[in-house]
């Protein structure tokens, strides 16, 4: 709830004047809403005012009804008979009013006049008139000597008919009165609801005029800061470019060194060719930062460009026994158009992290084509045809820190953020990675566990090259072949499986148990000698006299010399590149 | 040529008098755009009369009443089917001499009826009877207002049949 609330709370100048803007607004959609309840309770007040009407009115209808009344008796006269009920009907006439008076919404209000002073004069009132009804009956009958009576009755009842009918006025007029005051100062409260509602009106105006006022200049500093920060971007990549400029020729001149194979003179080289690279990684995303980074697109060999950068290597996984194994999916054309300088700086950062987080094990370079439809033109490459590969790079290490994780997965893959990621520490390789890859118009995602290490995808567009669209060419056994790979690295095996499986070899990994040895093998790779028992050995010794042709990891030279199947196996190198397997195998498997 | 003259005078004031007269006790007189008499230009319609007329009934509370009853009776569109009446305005007169204009739409679309029975029973002047104007103020709220009220008028004798001034 907290955390809630702070979200909400404005956090700059503009956003306050926004909220007292919405603040004045709920303000006066109250008021608005307190007149609109004022008129509906005048409108129930309107209701009650018909009641007091109509009891008026009844009352003025029974004192003229009782006026009636006695008229018509005293103007009876004996050529009138028989009366035919007529008297009768003048009668309820008259009845039919006091009634009306007793019952309904009108009884209701006449009851709760003058302190009960009405009803009392009514019931005075209908009582006298039921005792003159019995003389109705005689008078029907034709009998005219209680007419004088029942007329001098209904004289004397006028002063109580009178005096009913005006406490009942008294009592309505005072009400209507009472009605007009407080209608009166209903509308002067509405007037002054009114006036608020207007107020609140005129600064919600305000609030949306400083709002406005507001952005207007956020947008001009934002402007202005834009200017300076591009400004400051290009005056750090002209220094960047101009220590790139004076450092160049120092360490090319380290690189030229001759080379005499010692352990030192190798360290030297790398760290040379790692500084040269930090210092390009460093224009690089200066050049990026000022939007002067631009693609330049080459037609080229996919294959023969993975070979030299995994060779790169070559030494630095040497030394920490990380064997290194790419595979190129047939399917993809061998030459395509793409920026090659930067898919080189994305594979070998990408590269860097995974030898750097796989202290022993494997680490796989695996090229495919992609699952991902070209949606627009990535590149300035307007009428050509377009593809998407994926890289996927994947080690066995102790993956990727939680913290950097994070940073990954939270930074935004639109260019305009991608400056937080230098910013979180993630390390100057993956944020440039990243920028490139973004350049590029490609995406890059990745999956990374402390018990099975850290696997990249970067899908990245490129043209497909209208003149050589040839695939990848690579030997195809004319026979299925079988391969045993003996490694305890289950990574390790899956790569050199798909490695094998596009030269029509299947490869399984060896489990431990009895079930080789009948098995008709025609390649054995070792990759970790203390699975080879002496019944192994000798397995391995029968296959071979069988022709079956035997490899292991040069790094176990010293472990294998001295075994009986040495002879005739043959070292195999790391990294391992699918070329290089394929001369490997086709060597031993071409018949003609 | 008298005697010629005086048959075309009888003929010219008695108009024709198509509806049979009443048997009992006159509860209701029609006058104006009727061409069924029975007395004169009028027609006069005892209780037996009204009653033959089709019967409808409304349930409903009034202001006047504590609770709502049900009434019964008939149509103003067969009373005027009744006495050959072309107009479409009513103007209604109470035996307290009250009056009041009521348009046919009033029964054809608002679902008033001149009631003569309360609860099953007929109305006696004293009860507002014997004919009162009831409209169905439970069933439609529009109705509860002055306007209605107004035109609910009670203790019917005389009905003059108009056309009101827009449509002449």
């Amino acid at each position: 709830m907290v955390k809630w609330f702070r979200k909400w709370l404005p956090t700059s100048k503009l956003q306050h004047w926004y909220v007292y803007g919405l603040l004045s607004l709920i303000v006066t959609i109250t008021l608005l809403a307190s007149s609109i309840l004022l008129y509906s309770y005048n409108g129930n007040q309107a209701t009650k005012q018909r009641i007091y009407e109509d009891s008026l009115w009844n009352a003025l209808q029974f004192q003229l009804q009782s006026y009636r009344f006695l008229n018509y008796l005293v103007q009876i006269d004996k050529k009138d008979l028989p009366l035919n009920g007529a008297a009768y009907t003048q009668y309820d006439l008259l009845m039919s009013r006091v009634d009306l008076l007793r019952s309904g919404e009108v009884g209701y209000l006449i009851r709760g006049l003058t302190g009960g002073r009405t009803v009392r004069l009514l019931n005075i009132i209908t009582g006298e008139l039921e005792l003159i009804s019995l003389n109705l009956s005689k008078i029907e009958e034709g009998d005219l000597s209680y007419l004088q009576d029942m007329t001098t009755r209904l004289k004397q009842l006028d002063n109580q008919v009178n005096e009913f009918t005006i406490l009942v006025s008294k009592g309505t007029n005072l009400y209507i009165a009472r009605q007009r005051r407080a209608l009166g100062e209903n509308l002067e409260n509405v007037r002054i609801l009114m006036m608020c509602f207007l107020a609140s009106l005129f600064v919600l105006c305000c609030c949306i005029a400083k709002g406005f006022s507001v952005f207007k200049i956020n947008q001009r500093n934002n402007k202005q800061l834009l200017i300076d920060i591009q400004n400051i971007h290009e005056e750090k990549a002209k220094i960047l470019t101009l220590v790139a400029q004076e450092a160049r020729p120092q360490i090319q001149a380290l690189l030229g060194v001759p080379c005499d194979n010692t352990e030192s003179s190798n360290s030297i080289k790398e760290s040379a060719n790692e500084l040269l690279h930090t210092i390009n990684m460093f224009t690089d995303l200066a050049l990026i930062d000022i939007k002067k980074l631009s693609l330049d697109i080459t037609t080229e060999s996919l294959q023969k460009n993975l070979d030299d950068y995994v060779q790169i290597f070559s030494s630095k996984l040497q030394r920490k026994g990380v064997t290194l194994v790419s595979y190129i999916d047939p399917a993809l054309p061998d030459v395509i158009g793409l920026d090659f300088k930067r898919l080189k700086e994305i594979i070998l950062e990408l590269l860097l992290n995974a030898i750097k987080h796989t202290p022993e094990g494997s680490i796989s370079i695996n090229v495919r084509p992609s699952s991902l439809t070209p949606t627009q033109q990535p590149l300035n490459l307007e009428n050509r045809r377009i593809g998407i590969l994926q890289i996927a790079i994947k080690d066995t290490g102790f993956g990727l820190e939680h913290a950097i994780q994070d940073t990954l997965r939270a930074s935004p893959t639109t260019q305009d953020n991608q400056p937080l990621i230098l910013q979180n520490n993630i390390g100057l390789g993956l944020s440039l990675c990243y920028r490139l890859v973004h350049l590029m118009r490609g995406e890059i995602h990745f999956s990374s566990e402390a018990t099975s290490g850290t696997e990249f995808w970067v899908d990245i567009p490129y043209e497909v090259s209208q003149s050589s669209p040839e695939n990848i060419s690579l030997y195809s056994c004319p026979d299925p072949k079988r391969a045993l790979i003996f490694t305890t690295d289950n990574h390790l095996a899956n790569a050199l499986r798909l490695q094998l499986s596009s030269f029509n070899i299947e490869a399984n990994r060896y489990l431990e148990g009895p079930y080789y040895d009948d098995e008709d093998l025609d390649l054995v790779i070792i990759m970790d000698s203390n699975l080879i028992s002496p019944e192994i050995e000798s397995n391995i010794k029968q296959w071979q006299k069988n022709g079956t042709f035997v490899l292991y990891d040069h790094q176990l030279t010293k472990d294998v010399q001295n075994k009986a199947y040495a002879a005739k196996a043959q070292s195999l190198s790391f990294p391992l590149t699918q070329s290089r397997l394929n001369g490997l195998i086709m060597d031993a498997f071409k018949t003609d | 040529m008298r005697f010629l003259l005086l048959v075309i005078g009888i003929l010219y004031i008695t108009p024709v008098l198509a509806l049979s007269p009443p048997t009992g006790r006159v509860l209701l007189t029609l006058t104006g755009s009727i061409t069924e008499t029975n007395a004169g230009h009028t027609a006069k319609l005892d209780r037996k009369m009204l009653n033959a007329l089709p019967r409808y009934s409304i349930t409903t509370k009034n202001p006047w009443v504590h609770q709502a009853h049900k009434y019964s009776g008939f149509s103003a569109v067969d009373l005027l089917k009744l006495t050959g009446g072309k107009g479409d305005l009513l103007r209604i007169t109470a035996l307290n001499k009250y009056v009041i204009e009521i348009p046919i739409t009033d029964f054809t679309k608002r679902g008033a009826i001149f009631a003569m029975r309360k609860d099953s029973h007929p109305m006696s002047v004293r009860e507002l009877g014997p004919i009162l104007v009831m409209y169905p103020f439970d069933d439609d709220p529009k109705l509860k207002n002055e306007t209605y009220y107004w035109r609910s008028i009670w203790q019917i004798s005389t009905i003059e049949v108009l056309t009101s001034p827009s449509k002449e």
